[in-house]
């Protein structure tokens, strides 16, 4: 086991990549009674066309989260039912474009509880008549985020950025798209993506490092898992242009909600670090429209907006950047973001006020073990490796290169979803 | 962790000393009986307080101190518990060990600030901020409708606890909203500070006197009273089951279904009627998750909760409007099963492992930690190892009798009427 220690909090992982691949990471602390853990793996949403073995197979969009449903059914297994119940854990699992992760959070005997997260793993079920039964349960949860107007914004304003992108399905795909999938489909999605060498594991909370790491050796020793070539996702090639520029949302909603985003070839920026091009717009976009700026007190004084927020996103060769806000006056916020970003500007003291607040953010993280697992599975999941010095990462960033980075950062190219009565 | 109570001037101050957590908090509650006039002044004070002061006399200001205060944020909320109300105020700021000793201070000066140098001019606050935070107000009770979930939630309150403070949400109504002016606020605004509250302080993290005397300090020239006040609701319901549907323009409906509990014990109410409830439907295997959503597909949502202040069980799910009868029809027979031992003793054992992981999460969980000690003011609530012990204590008899003292009230529907 390697020991990885986190700059400034004296807080430490322990890591270990087995022969077949699996990567483990063990974070043992006593500040907690409690114990998270969770396998992954590095399958999501994203794909939806693949190579393996020199051919080219194409995914029903919500594919990856219907495999995640059937992969956690606790219910259809007694046995593992059972054993959930006696040890009085919380078993839960999500999906989202870039993978796919299952949990469990318990206080009882954790070598039980591990080996129960990873028999749910890798003791399978999938055949048709359970497949069918879980579309009822799949197309309520379809029915529920269709509901919320923030999901269902996002959802059409990425569809009218993109042409040919994984973005232009949600993650739980539509209840068409889920009509379409069969035991043999997501049968033959587990066999080529859940390979030893696509999946780690995260133990967090109180434990002996030791006896977890041999327990996990020993549990995939036994599998007789070896390494497997693994499938290349084909990406789709997406232009720089936006698909469509303007739409209206019909909804009965009391306040307009309007979404103004631009996309911009990554390229541009001239930074590989996607995780460190994210702060520095991320900085740039909170400092013009959070509650800290000017345009949002003058907004929120002019009677334009309730609120309102800035974020960036990553989409392969693309950079979002995103505006949105729920608005008194819908009509004069269009009229007026885009001239005000064109005149979007930083000082260093701001700078380096931000800064600040990702310090403490990194800093709190630890004090919660859910934390802990959830920003070692982003790491991986986004950038493949684990950042043990987030903390000069952060103080490194410097107030000229944001300013270089404002610069390049231009509104020319949008696309702008709004609701209407 | 140390737990200390100290009372000054009337003033009690809970001191938790603990190194669990890398942050300061410091909670401030003013608490008193609940009286419906309060909501949408409690909406008005509480945004306008932590929107401005004299000081930072802008939002950008005021945002822009927290920030340079590594994120020190205050928070203030209006809450209804039980019988009561109380206005929250929480400064939580990093641990200066992280930071710099300055920042203790600057962030106690802060709290003082929004508190006690509101933005207010000649005896009433500011009018643009005022008309600011309610057009905001305005905004968020005509949208209500725009949340199915707490809509949905709103309206069954209404049916099911009506007559009692369950029965009102915390958002104001257009009509109380246009009562509240500059000036009565700012009367409303004094009040909190002259007696007619019981006062509570929380600070939790790694405590110690110097820390303690400098919160103190803050508040030792206003009152607070020592009344003496609970949280539990005594009320006489119609005994009659009331089902009503309404409906809006959503893809999926909301079903609630509210039982009365009826006569329970102190120990029921702690203990047994937790049992009962992660049976039912909190555990991973519960009855409803097994019968309605597995058994059934009829809904990705389902559960239950209890309240103990108004001793009432609710269940809820969201299901397609086509499947409503049948939905009830499971819901029903899944409590009637609650009667049934067989039934019982597959999930019982379960269900205390599953409260013992519950319980456990209380040493991590800073807000758990605060309210523990806070409504301990106003009900008798055990130590965590206490309720450990007697949750252990439980019998599969005493779920099944509390079947007896359950009585099914309300079904609720939110119809939803969309087909996207």
């Amino acid at each position: 086991m390697i020991k990885k220690t986190y700059e400034k909090v004296n807080e430490s992982i322990y890591y270990e990549k087995l022969d077949n691949g699996i990567e483990v990471f063990l974070y043992p602390t006593q500040k907690t009674k409690n114990f998270y853990m969770s396998i992954s793996v590095k399958y999501g949403a994203k794909i939806n066309k693949y190579k393996i073995n020199n051919k080219i197979n194409e995914i029903i969009p919500g594919s990856a989260h219907f495999l995640e449903h059937k992969v956690m059914a606790l219910s259809e297994n007694e046995e593992i039912s059972k054993r959930i119940n006696d040890l009085g854990c919380l078993a839960n699992a999500w999906t989202n474009y870039q993978g796919t992760n299952y949990n469990l959070f318990g206080s009882g005997n954790i070598i039980e509880s591990l080996n129960l997260l990873l028999d749910i793993f890798y003791n399978t079920d999938i055949n048709e008549k359970n497949v069918e039964e879980e579309k009822g349960i799949i197309g309520e949860e379809i029915d529920m985020y269709k509901d919320n107007i923030n999901s269902l914004m996002f959802t059409h304003l990425y569809n009218n950025l993109f042409h040919n992108s994984y973005v232009n399905n949600t993650v739980v795909g539509k209840r068409s798209d889920i009509q379409k999938i069969t035991a043999k489909s997501l049968n033959k999605i587990y066999n080529d993506y859940y390979a030893p060498n696509n999946t780690f594991i995260i133990v967090t909370g109180d434990f002996n490092a030791n006896n977890v790491l041999d327990f996990i050796k020993d549990y995939i020793g036994k599998l007789n898992l070896s390494k497997k070539e693994l499938p290349k996702r084909i990406k789709s090639k997406e232009k720089d242009s936006v698909k469509i520029p303007y739409e209206e949302i019909k909804k009965d909603v009391e306040n307009t909600r309007v979404m103004c985003a631009s996309k911009i070839n990554k390229k541009v920026f001239g930074i590989k670090d996607d995780m460190l091009l994210k702060y520095y717009i991320n900085i740039i976009l909170s400092i013009n429209f959070s509650p800290t700026s000017h345009i949002y007190e003058k907004y929120r004084n002019e009677n334009i907006i309730l609120n309102m927020n800035g974020s960036v996103d990553i989409i392969d060769d693309h950079v979002i950047l995103l505006a949105s806000a729920v608005c008194n006056d819908g009509e004069k916020f269009i009229n007026n973001i885009f001239k005000d970003a064109k005149k979007m500007k930083l000082t260093k003291s701001e700078f380096e006020r931000k800064k600040k607040l990702f310090l403490k953010s990194y800093i709190l993280d630890f004090d919660n073990i859910e934390d802990v697992e959830y920003n070692i599975t982003t790491d991986i999941l986004m950038k493949n490796k684990v950042n043990y010095k987030e903390y000069s990462y952060i103080q490194n960033m410097n107030y000229e290169e944001a300013k270089r980075i404002l610069e390049l950062i231009n509104f020319d190219n949008y696309s702008i979803i709004r609701t209407i009565k | 962790m140390e737990y200390k109570k100290i009372i000054k001037n009337n003033i009690t101050i809970h001191n938790i000393n603990t190194d669990r957590f890398k942050t300061l908090s410091v909670v401030v509650f003013f608490t008193k009986e609940f009286d419906k006039n309060d909501i949408a002044f409690g909406n008005f004070l509480t945004n306008n307080l932590v929107y401005s002061s004299k000081k930072y006399n802008t939002k950008t200001k005021m945002a822009t101190k927290g920030e340079e205060l590594y994120g020190a944020k205050v928070s203030a909320s209006y809450c209804l518990l039980g019988k009561c109300e109380s206005f929250i105020f929480s400064l939580d700021f990093l641990n200066p060990i992280y930071t710099e000793d300055k920042y203790l201070d600057e962030s106690l000066l802060y709290l003082k600030e929004i508190l006690f140098n509101p933005n207010v001019k000649e005896n009433s606050f500011d009018i643009d901020y005022f008309n600011i935070i309610k057009n905001d107000l305005v905004s968020s009770s005509k949208a209500i409708k725009d949340n199915p979930n707490l809509y949905a939630g709103i309206k069954y309150s209404q049916i099911m606890y009506k007559g009692t403070p369950s029965a009102y949400s915390t958002t104001p109504t257009l009509e109380d909203i246009e009562k509240v002016t500059p000036e009565n606020l700012y009367s409303f605004y004094k009040d909190l500070f002259d007696g007619n509250y019981k006062i509570d302080i929380a600070i939790l993290g790694q405590t110690n006197d110097d820390i303690i005397d400098k919160v103190y300090d803050i508040f030792k020239n206003i009152k607070s009273n020592n009344k003496s006040l609970q949280f539990k609701i005594e009320h006489k319901y119609e005994d009659k089951v009331i089902e009503k549907i309404d409906s809006l323009p959503f893809n999926q409906s909301k079903l609630y279904i509210g039982y009365r509990l009826n006569n329970l014990t102190n120990y029921e109410l702690n203990y047994v009627l937790r049992v009962y409830n992660t049976i039912l439907g909190t555990m991973n295997d519960s009855i409803l998750f097994n019968i309605v959503r597995e058994a059934n597909s009829l809904c990705y949502t389902v559960g239950s909760y209890y309240s103990k202040y108004n001793p009432s069980l609710t269940i809820y799910a969201g299901i397609n409007k086509v499947n409503y009868e049948k939905a009830v029809d499971l819901i029903k027979s899944c409590v009637e099963s609650m009667k049934n031992e067989k039934v019982l003793k597959r999930l019982f054992d379960s269900a205390k492992k599953t409260i013992n992981t519950y319980l456990n999460n209380y040493y991590d969980d800073l807000s758990a930690q605060i309210n523990h000690y806070y409504d301990n003011e106003f009900d008798t609530i055990e130590d965590v190892e206490t309720q450990r012990e007697n949750i252990n204590k439980v019998t599969i008899d005493e779920v099944i009798k509390l079947n007896d003292k359950i009585k099914l009230s309300t079904i609720y529907l939110m119809r939803g009427d969309n087909n996207d």
